[in-house]
């Protein structure tokens, strides 16, 4: 997940480093079977297995059936099979190495192959196949999975859940900018998270309380690097395989859970800065969206969670 | 229902020698309003405080045994209230569900688990007072509003909507962020 992990645990006093010590682990053990830059994960088994069945984990295969459903819920703006292209823009590894190699070993958009062919370059959910009852995924010969913009918040999902069946009070899991909160906040009264700025991260937008659920914030601005002399996101338009241009800074969305907020959220920066609100709107949650000059525009049910928040300036608090 | 129409329906029933009930929110501050009703005016406020801060008292009472009743909630409330000391109604962590004390903890590390494990933190840990309340003294309880908190939080929650805290109360002061959503680095 390339990402540093924030854990609150509210927690009878015996329990808490017991807790605490099964959440790292997890994280960790969850990044084993996800990761495409791990070799024996169960992504990168299930990516060279030429359209055999795998076998995989439980929470592999849990991790599959949101990726597909997320798929078809948002009509293809949420896309797990864009790990080709972004192979081949560069991001074949981790990220830290990505933006640490040097320009002259960078791939260039003519070795990007399809691009100019026409050749589909995001494969898509189709054809990919989960039995439960022998416990495997089958993806197509051309198909590698990337779970990049889920696997975030469905991890701290899982934690989250099963902190709180290993007798946590309240729990939350931040991982990467994206997380859950679940049980009693500590205080007993809220869970409140600020949303950064996306373009002074010392600075933040909007803050929000929330009882339960999940917050994930996209922004294309977030991991940038230079791909054949041009400045370059890891969201890609899965419509045509391209990094995002034209999108908005960042979009944050409230959801019941994490992974639904992070699938969301990528929907909504997909479909673009006018059509982001609606869209977290159709897919059944809220959203606030930093547009590119810097304005903050929110869905009505946002409102619900606003809270007062420190001004750019630091002069003070401002409300909504 | 206000005062003085309480003591009207008092009155009548009372005439009547039959039973009254005042049901809905409130109903120990009514009962205690009502049962006191015969009592001198600190006497009566003073039960109907007791009542409302019991919550116990019954939903019926006879009429003719009102000023009975009405003392017997008071020293019940009394009696809980001292047995029990009232926890600080804001910045106060929870309880633990077993009853033992619970504490915060806050710990960042790296997703791949062989990162620097960098901070591990205390927030506060919470232990409800052994302290009890000086003899003679009332323990003050918090003001009863509409807003109550919730203790237990809904372990299901929908997959899409977020479920919102609370609006807040006038009084309470700007929630500090437990943590911060960013695009994902």
């Amino acid at each position: 997940m390339g990402s540093d992990v924030e854990l609150v645990v509210v927690a009878p006093r015996p329990t808490t480093e017991r807790l605490v010590a099964r959440a790292v682990a997890r994280v960790a053990q969850l990044e084993q079977r996800w990761s495409r830059f791990i070799p024996d994960s169960d992504i990168c088994r299930l990516g060279h297995a030429a359209g055999r069945p795998v076998a995989v984990s439980d929470d592999t295969l849990l991790a599959v059936r949101r990726v597909l459903q997320a798929h078809a819920e948002t009509g293809g703006r949420f896309d797990p099979t864009v790990a080709a292209v972004m192979d081949r823009l560069g991001y074949d590894r981790t990220f830290a190495a990505v933006v640490e190699r040097p320009a002259a070993r960078q791939p260039r958009t003519a070795d990007v192959a399809g691009w100019d062919a026409g050749t589909p370059v995001v494969p898509g959910c189709a054809g990919i196949t989960v039995d439960d009852a022998a416990r495997t995924v089958t993806l197509p010969a051309v198909v590698r999975l990337d779970l990049g913009a889920v696997g975030k918040g469905l991890a701290a999902d899982i934690v989250a859940e099963e902190l709180l069946d290993a007798g946590a009070d309240g729990v939350c899991l931040n991982i990467g900018g994206d997380l859950r909160v679940a049980g009693t906040p500590p205080g007993g009264r809220e869970w409140t998270v600020s949303v950064e700025c996306p373009f002074e991260p010392a600075d933040e937008v909007a803050r929000v309380a929330l009882w339960s659920g999940g917050v994930a914030t996209s922004s294309p601005r977030a991991k940038r690097w230079r791909h054949d002399g041009d400045l370059v996101s890891h969201i890609v338009d899965p419509t045509t395989g391209r990094p995002l241009r034209a999108a908005a800074a960042s979009v944050t969305v409230l959801a019941g859970e994490a992974w639904w907020a992070e699938v969301v959220a990528t929907a909504c920066i997909v479909a673009g800065p006018a059509a982001a609100l609606a869209t977290a709107e159709a897919l059944g949650a809220d959203a606030i969206v930093v547009r590119r000059r810097g304005v903050v525009a929110s869905t009505p049910g946002a409102g619900d969670f606003l809270r007062p928040h420190r001004a750019a300036d630091g002069s003070g608090l401002e409300t909504g | 229902m206000a005062e003085g129409a309480i003591k009207r329906k008092r009155r009548r029933h009372a005439a009547a020698g039959t039973r009254i009930a005042v049901a809905g929110a409130g109903t120990g501050a009514m009962l205690g309003m009502v049962a006191a009703l015969g009592l001198s005016d600190r006497a009566a406020a003073r039960s109907a405080q007791a009542a409302a801060s019991a919550g116990s008292a019954p939903a019926t009472a006879p009429a003719a045994k009102a000023k009975s009743t009405a003392r017997r909630a008071a020293d019940k409330a009394t009696a809980a209230a001292k047995a029990e000391p009232v926890p600080k109604r804001t910045g106060q962590a929870p309880t633990a569900r077993s009853g033992s004390p619970a504490e915060v903890a806050t710990k960042r590390f790296d997703a791949a688990g062989g990162g620097p494990l960098t901070v591990i933190v205390r927030v506060h840990r919470v232990e409800r007072s052994p302290r009890a309340p000086a003899s003679g003294t009332t323990p003050v309880r918090p003001p009863v509003t509409a807003w109550t908190p919730r203790t237990t939080a809904p372990r299901t929650a929908p997959t899409r909507r977020a479920i919102p805290a609370p609006p807040p109360r006038p009084s309470d002061p700007p929630p500090a962020p437990v943590t911060r959503t960013r695009g994902s680095r």
